[in-house]
């Protein structure tokens, strides 16, 4: 009797079980079917072209299609152009990021405190995200030309003339040009991440005698370290689309201070050099995926308390 | 419902895999698709002209049935005062009946008329076949002119005769298809006061009703003659033509853009707008299938009637016809496109030939090897060349594609991308005419041949046979990659008394000369600016500053700096304006040391003989000034290439070879030096030989004072020109085999730019010398390296 009552609760949870499992199977396959269309998508513009582009870096040319490995990742490296584009990349990346997390990050926290004009200034340092992009190269063509606003008021006061734009302080506009454009937005986010920290815990700080300084480190800083981490790799994604505005400002060679990474793709495309193209585009994905590893630990790291 | 899902994903995993395979396949598809159908000639010979016939007018011809109706002229001596009128000849389209037509009448001289002309203007054809044409009379009378006795040895001398003109008449008869009239309308009333006009263009509908352009205003008239309505063009109206072969339409610039605009007779307004496309040439009238047709650079073209879409309807090369002296295309009614041929023979004379074509399907063209041939801008040469080699070979055809045809109205370089798209893609031509495409980047990525092996390989043409020393200055890399019809070398010429013995010089040495010579004000001629000065230096003897191999330059030296500072030296621009600065050119400039020096593109003995003249029958090439005294830059005319990825480079050899021969060079090499020894030898004995008269009385010749010709100083004075001497001919060798690179037939737009950036910033007085050095030293290093 015993062992019937229990075959049947077996065979009923066996049933049970084949049941859920069909059912299990078939969401799980219809899940697969709604996904195919995206998941196709997504192979064909960007995981076929990918591994495509990775065969093209290791072929001669689309003409001969020999297979040299990496002789054109070794040829990028001794090309002359490629170091000058990549090597401004970097520089501009390494100055102009940090420059546009920190003003912005100030700028959100001065306007965080009381302080008159308060609306005015986040609608200055907004206004710049409604001017299209033509517009700023007109206007900063007209500020930095050699005989433009700037020069005019630099010789003025008795300076000399400086020849911003074909000269080594090309890069200095491009970094204000970028700056110019992006703090406001950077500014908007970690307003949003500021108003976001728990203010009982400012409160208790307060309470217990913390200085502005101790709480932006040890609160503040720790709340707003996703934000960071975002606008951080946001920046460095708009640091390396600065090519457009340089582009639009001087053409396909500019000064050699300002000639991009991007600069180089642009033009060797033109040359039929596909091969050298997809090396120095694998190079460049790689160098993005590091850059954004490295700051995915340090996030990791530094702001792993606050999320538990 | 793991196996489910490992399934699905080995799924998607090979289809990605094969598509990943598929991208990566090389891609040996021919370039060339070929068209369903082509359109094969049949020739018509028109028979000889009758006595009394100077010439016909096949371009104004009107097809009516299964005849050509067209214009003739008759042989007039215009000389003394006559009469003439043009005719009406007719001829069946297969060849036979040709005749005038017997009862055409053209207007009659007034009483008293001394002489004058009927001219027939334009020939249209109704529907029920009859022939409408435009007539304009204009009778004079001289007073006395029947007593005048004319002097043959000055016939002239009736013209002063006192004149009394009757004006001039113009009307518009409709003829039967033997030329009798049927009705005449006056034409007067379409300017009515006017005391001469000019009809721009004629054309008649089914409904027999007439159109006009006059003084850019449509007007309408009903068969009658009764003037319906006018239309102003709100820009310029051309021509009338019937669109889909009934509705009469005008071509024109309507709000700044070329388009046809049909004419509404029933609201009597402007109908329809049709676009034009951007590469149309001659529009035409269509028929039921298309809307209209044109000209485009390789054949006709027209517009579908139901889907208003642009479609090729014919290629010349493809139908083997030369597209020299070709008339209007039409329609005929059983399918067929007819149009006329004509072209003057080399002993004078006119062959006139009517070319029927018929509609073939392309499967039933003769089996042959296809070999393609990609052009930006097809050369005249180069399209005869594929016409024959098409009529003589057995084995091989060329199918040309003319890149130039993509370029659109929005982007001219549309042609340039889709080729190198194209070649990226793997769908690689045959052959290559490198003339307009950037030739060195080619070579870089291993897409051109080495044609040594050919050459050397040939049973006719060898090095020794060509112009060695050409052939060594367009070398690349130890490789020469493409051959050329003809070339020429860019130097700097002058007197050796003024600019020193000895070939080639470096800056400093020119500016020395310079500094010499303070009358020089003007010590290259007049034509030359700072800008063109700096780009004839540089941009065609980039070989000086630039190391393509190393992908290195070489701009921040005293030697380029100083090049600048010479260039500065000369005017901004050229001031037309300034009559002054022709008025003394009386004087001449050379005589007077104004100028010491001329920059040439040496290109034929013609050119030495000129210079020889100009500098006082003693020159030196001093070339371009450089470092190593090098400064000769060979250029080319007409560069093809056979591709690496050519699947029968012998049959494209087979081709390109045949501008290496004595019979093609003798024959076609008219204005570059030619590449064969023999050819160019021949040119340079001729070049010795003093001038030969073919008088009446025999050939006499004229030594040593010969060869009449306008002297290029800008006064423009006759000036005889002595024959070449062999010292002459062998300073012509040693400049060619001096040239120390070769320049294409296109200069390096972006380099240019680069140059004339920083070197226009320094012209104007913004940067020194040294500052414009080092901005073009750092941009142009990036754009060589970019391509190294």
């Amino acid at each position: 009797m015993f062992q019937n009552k229990v075959s049947g609760i077996r065979s009923f949870i066996k049933k049970l079980r084949f049941q859920n499992l069909k059912k299990n199977t078939r969401d799980n396959f219809s899940g697969v079917l709604w996904l195919a269309p995206s998941f196709l998508g997504v192979a064909v513009f960007y995981i076929i072209p990918f591994f495509v582009i990775i065969y093209y870096s290791m072929i001669d040319s689309p003409i001969g299609r020999n297979f040299v490995f990496l002789d054109n990742f070794i040829a990028l490296f001794s090309n002359h152009a490629f170091i000058t584009g990549a090597t401004n990349t970097l520089i501009f990346s390494v100055i102009a990021v940090p420059l546009a997390v920190i003003l912005s990050l100030m700028i959100a926290l001065m306007l965080e405190a009381r302080i008159p004009l308060k609306s005015q200034f986040r609608s200055f340092f907004l206004s710049p995200l409604m001017v299209p992009v033509a517009s700023v190269v007109l206007i900063w063509q007209v500020l930095f030309h050699n005989y433009g606003a700037v020069n005019e008021m630099i010789a003025f006061f008795g300076g000399e003339r400086v020849d911003w734009m074909l000269s080594e302080y090309s890069q200095i506009v491009v970094i204000v040009l970028f700056l110019w454009k992006n703090l406001g937005f950077n500014m908007i986010l970690f307003m949003a991440a500021l108003s976001n920290i728990p203010r009982d815990l400012l409160e208790s700080a307060d309470v217990e005698g913390a200085g502005p300084l101790r709480k932006l480190f040890t609160i503040k800083m720790r709340y707003l370290s996703p934000t960071l981490l975002f606008v951080t790799i946001l920046s460095l994604i708009n640091s390396f689309k600065v090519f457009r505005e340089v582009y639009l400002l001087t053409g396909d060679y500019p000064y050699g201070r300002l000639y991009m990474i991007q600069h180089f793709l642009n033009n060797i495309f033109r040359f039929l050099d596909y091969s050298r193209l997809a090396a120095a585009a694998v190079v460049m994905t790689i160098a993005m995926v590091l850059i954004i590893a490295v700051l995915f630990i340090v996030e990791e790291q530094y702001g792993k308390d606050v999320e538990e | 419902m793991k196996k489910v899902l490992s399934a699905v994903i080995l799924i998607i995993a090979v289809v990605l895999l094969i598509a990943l395979m598929s991208g990566c396949r090389r891609n040996e598809e021919n370039i060339f698709e070929p068209p369903e159908f082509v359109y094969l000639p049949e020739f018509i010979q028109f028979p000889q002209l009758p006595d009394g016939i100077s010439h016909v007018d096949v371009s104004n011809s009107v097809m009516v049935g299964d005849s050509i109706i067209f214009m003739a002229f008759p042989e007039v001596d215009w000389s003394v005062p006559n009469f003439s009128a043009g005719k009406l000849f007719s001829m069946n389209i297969d060849g036979s009946n040709f005749r005038e037509l017997p009862e055409y009448r053209v207007a009659q001289p007034p009483a008293g008329a001394t002489g004058g002309s009927v001219s027939t203007s334009f020939i249209c054809a109704d529907s029920d076949g009859n022939i409408w044409v435009v007539e304009t009379a204009e009778f004079y009378s001289l007073e006395g002119f029947d007593d005048f006795v004319i002097d043959p040895e000055q016939p002239w001398l009736v013209w002063d005769l006192p004149r009394t003109d009757f004006g001039v008449s113009t009307v518009v008869r409709k003829l039967s298809s033997d030329g009798a009239e049927i009705h005449v309308v006056d034409a007067a009333q379409l300017a009515p006061g006017a005391e001469r006009f000019w009809v721009q263009s004629f054309a008649v509908d089914d409904d027999g009703m007439l159109y006009f352009i006059v003084d850019n205003v449509v007007i309408v008239l009903d068969s009658q003659g009764n003037r319906l309505f006018d239309l102003a063009s709100p820009g310029w109206v051309d021509r009338l033509i019937k669109i889909s072969g009934t509705d009469v339409a005008a071509i024109g610039n309507f709000e700044d853009s070329r388009a046809i605009r049909l004419i509404d007779v029933y609201s009597r307004n402007w109908g329809e707008e049709l676009t034009v496309p951007p590469m149309a040439g001659t529009i035409m009238s269509g028929n039921d299938e298309f809307l209209y047709i044109f000209n485009n650079q390789s054949g006709v073209g027209g517009i579908d009637a139901q889907t208003r879409e642009t479609v090729d309807i014919l290629n010349w090369i493809d139908s083997g016809i030369s597209l020299d002296g070709l008339g209007a295309v039409s329609f005929l009614p059983d399918g067929r496109i007819a149009t006329v041929s004509q072209n003057w023979q080399t002993g004078g004379g006119v062959n006139i030939e009517l070319v029927l074509l018929t509609k073939t399907p392309y499967a039933e063209l003769p089996e042959r090897t296809l070999l393609t041939l990609a052009t930006f801008w097809m050369d005249w040469n180069v399209r005869n060349a594929v016409l024959e080699f098409n009529r003589r070979s057995t084995t091989h055809r060329i199918q040309v594609i003319e890149y130039s045809q993509f370029n659109t109205d929005e982007d001219w370089s549309a042609g340039m991308t889709r080729l190198s798209t194209e070649i990226i893609a793997g769908r690689v031509p045959d052959i290559l005419d490198v003339s307009n495409l950037p030739a060195t980047q080619y070579i870089a990525r291993g897409l051109l041949e080495d044609l040594y092996p050919f050459i050397d390989a040939d049973s006719e043409i060898g090095r020794d046979t060509l112009m060695e020393g050409a052939l060594q200055a367009s070398e690349i890399n130890g490789g020469l990659y493409s051959i050329f019809t003809g070339f020429g070398v860019f130097t700097i010429v002058g007197s050796p008394m003024v600019l020193g013995e000895a070939p080639g010089w470096t800056v400093d040495e020119f500016r020395a000369v310079l500094a010499a010579n303070p009358n020089a004000d003007m010590p290259m001629g007049r034509f030359l600016t700072k800008a063109s000065f700096l780009e004839m230096s540089v941009v065609l003897n980039t070989n000086e500053y630039i190391d393509w191999a190393n992908g290195t330059v070489n701009f921040d030296n005293e030697s380029f700096i100083g090049l600048l500072e010479v260039a500065n030296t000369f005017p901004d621009e050229i001031d037309f304006g300034n009559e002054d600065m022709f008025m003394d050119i009386e004087e001449g400039l050379i005589p007077t040391g104004r100028q010491i020096m001329e920059f040439a593109g040496v290109s034929s003995f013609n050119d030495v003989i000129r210079f020889n003249t100009m500098f006082g029958g003693d020159i030196v090439f001093k070339g371009f000034p450089t470092e190593n005294r090098d400064g000769n830059v060979l250029f080319t005319q007409t560069a093809l290439a056979i591709t690496t990825q050519s699947r029968d480079k012998d049959g494209a050899w087979s081709f390109l070879r045949t501008f290496l021969t004595d019979d093609w060079q003798r024959a076609n090499v008219q204005t570059g030096f030619p590449m064969s020894r023999v050819v160019f030898d021949e040119l340079a004995q001729h070049a010795m030989n003093p001038h030969v008269h073919n008088g009446n009385d025999g050939a006499v010749p004229i030594a040593p004072r010969a060869r009449g010709g306008i002297i290029v100083d800008g006064r423009g004075d006759m000036q005889d020109f002595e024959p070449l001497t062999q010292a002459d001919i062998d300073q012509v060798i040693a400049l060619i085999d001096s040239a120390s690179g070769s320049t294409g037939q296109t200069r390096d737009e972006a380099l240019w730019n680069i140059i004339i950036e920083a070197a226009s910033e320094f012209f104007a007085g913004r940067i020194t010398s040294h500052d414009a050095a080092r901005i073009i030293q750092d941009r142009a290093a990036i754009y060589v390296s970019e391509q190294s």
